[in-house]
């Protein structure tokens, strides 16, 4: 990403066993020194928070826990761009299948879909998915996902910083 | 097969959606007649009221704020009020006013969700908010605004945008300092226009010709719009004390639902509660923007169409903004934050008033501060059985569509009783068996 671009990576997270990674990743991005200039990093507890922050927003980086049934180490990706062929409105189906695992709110996926709708879609946005299993209310990040988050963040990081 | 047998329709609805919990309909028919209607809500059981029983009474208002995601304060409000009463605490002119002030932040946040995300999609024939907002962003935005004004006091005032944490027996663990409050200000005054705008907006729907006789019933206190006290009142004249509820009202079980429903004892009667109850109990308590507005539409009490209940939440969304700030520009920081008390053995109950409608709490405590009983009834399962009753009435309105018109149709007049919610895309699979002759 070149550092004229206005870059946001937001971390998705609760309180809640892994749920809380998004906002680790965005407190290990924070704490970096060679991230692009042009990089704002901000931690949401509501993915219906992202749709206020996206006003001169032209790559919107968003990083959530993903439930899965079995621990697996493997980031989930998803990419799309107004100018190639990953356009969102084929890509969208598939985000929405996923499970970020809000009740009380619009999902990811829909929040996504509602700033195409009001013409606020950043032309081009990235959403990784870490896989987790466990988020119970007031628990840690489980110890598997803990060791893999420093992989997990240079992975990130490096995607942030390719150009 | 005999006619009978080949005249019967059966039309199944196995899963709502857009509910807090779980539910079907499922409507039976023999020819043009109704044989049945069940709301049959399926959720398991969720066991709060058996759960508080041996714990501190100071975890029940967190407790059972998790109940509901979208209307938390409704149970800390009706929880705190009605153990203060077991315990024999009075609160300070102060708290009672900061805990209106919370209340009007989850009615604005509540209301502002129903009647953008979840009701207004119904009058467009669009499947949810999200294509709503391509057809009215301007609308939607603004409606998103203020849903998170609401939020915003909440965590101001109450600690946390969802299931706040700072309500306790007694009044509050902290007193906001009068800065955070105040730099909340403009955004309020931005929200009182907008919610003006939204309630005329709503006004403009086409709204179904469907009147009900209902038996309203609110809270109604003789100084203010009713929040966290009152006497409990109806539109047939009913006029008791809060500790006269049960006398009053009891909920039963029914073999199709695992949620209890509600019915008066003296003649077994449904009853409607919610924000048309309010308005249409207590329209002269309203804010004056609210009343200027409801005249300026066109509105007036008593109105009995259900789906009008959407106007009602505006005017009720205009009264929160106009009455937070009120309060929001008196406020100075006061001490102490909550009233101290001793243990004692002793009963108390509460009624306030949630977005959806009146909720009643009833505690025993004994003299260790720990509960011994517990009773919660929320609005909803105080609506289900008019629900089913309004869908008796609207059914004949509606059979001459397919299967799936009619299920939309019935989801349309269940969604505007705002059943506690959380966002999603379909909420009623209807079944209707048809016997036609």
């Amino acid at each position: 990403m070149t550092d004229h671009l206005t870059t946001l990576f937001v971390g998705l997270g609760s309180p809640h066993g892994d749920d809380q990674i998004g906002w680790r990743v965005a407190d290990w991005l924070a704490s970096q020194d060679d991230l692009p200039s042009g990089l704002a990093i901000r931690k949401a507890a509501i993915p219906l928070d992202v749709l206020d922050w996206l006003e001169d927003i032209q790559i919107l980086g968003v990083c959530d826990a993903l439930e899965t049934s079995t621990p697996r180490k493997e980031l989930e990706r998803w990419e799309w761009n107004a100018s190639g062929e990953d356009r969102f409105d084929r890509l969208l189906p598939i985000l929405k299948r996923t499970n970020t695992g809000n009740s009380h709110d619009y999902q990811l996926a829909e929040v996504l879909d509602l700033a195409g709708k009001l013409d606020r879609l950043p032309p081009r946005v990235v959403v990784w998915g870490i896989p987790a299993v466990q988020f119970q209310p007031g628990q840690p990040v489980s110890e598997d996902l803990q060791e893999n988050l420093p992989t997990i963040c240079e992975q990130i990081r490096s995607d942030l910083t390719l150009r | 097969m005999t006619s009978e047998e080949s005249n019967r329709r059966t039309i199944k609805v196995n899963a709502l959606t857009r509910v807090e919990g779980e539910g079907a309909l499922h409507v039976k028919l023999q020819g043009d007649v109704i044989e049945d209607v069940q709301l049959a809500i399926y959720e398991p059981p969720r066991f709060f009221e058996a759960f508080l029983r041996e714990r501190p009474l100071e975890d029940v208002p967190d407790i059972t704020a998790r109940i509901c995601g979208i209307c938390p304060v409704a149970y800390q409000m009706s929880s705190v009020h009605a153990l203060e009463s077991a315990l024999g605490v009075t609160i300070t002119p102060e708290i009672r006013r900061l805990r209106r002030l919370l209340y009007c932040a989850e009615w604005i946040e509540s209301h502002a969700l129903h009647m953008h995300l979840l009701h207004a999609p119904d009058f467009f024939g669009l499947a949810s908010g999200i294509e709503l907002a391509g057809l009215f962003p301007e609308q939607f935005n603004r409606g998103l605004r203020i849903k998170k004004h609401g939020n915003e006091l909440l965590e101001v005032l109450g600690g946390r945008a969802i299931h706040p944490i700072n309500v306790t027996v007694g009044g509050f663990y902290r007193v906001p300092k009068r800065q955070e409050l105040a730099r909340l200000i403009p955004d309020f005054e931005w929200g009182l226009d907008a919610a003006v705008e939204s309630t005329r907006w709503v006004a403009t729907f086409d709204f179904p010709d469907f009147h009900r006789d209902y038996q309203m019933v609110s809270l109604s206190h003789s100084d203010e719009y009713p929040m966290n006290e009152g006497r409990i009142v109806s539109t047939s004249g009913l006029s008791i004390e809060v500790t006269d509820f049960e006398q009053e009202f009891a909920e039963e079980q029914v073999p199709h639902s695992t949620a209890l429903q509600s019915r008066k004892t003296s003649n077994q009667s449904t009853y409607h509660v919610g924000p048309l109850a309010r308005v249409n109990l207590n329209f002269d308590r309203l804010s004056p923007t609210a009343r200027e507005v409801a005249k300026e539409i066109g509105f007036s009490v008593p109105c009995n169409n259900p789906f009008q209940a959407i106007i009602a939440r505006g005017l009720e969304v205009i009264h929160s903004y106009e009455e937070a700030l009120e309060i929001l520009r008196d406020f100075r920081f006061f001490q102490p934050a909550r009233m101290e008390y001793e243990y004692q053995t002793g009963e108390g109950c509460a009624a306030t008033e949630a977005p959806r409608g009146m909720i009643y709490h009833h505690y025993a405590v004994d003299d260790e501060g720990k509960i011994t009983s517990a009773k919660i009834v929320p609005p909803t399962s105080q609506n289900q059985a008019q629900i089913e009753a309004d869908l008796r009435d609207w059914l004949p309105h509606v059979l001459h569509e397919d299967d799936n018109q009619t299920a939309l149709a019935c989801e349309r007049l269940i969604r505007s009783y705002d059943p506690c919610i959380s966002c999603s895309t379909h909420f009623l699979k209807l079944t209707i068996e048809r016997n036609d002759s």
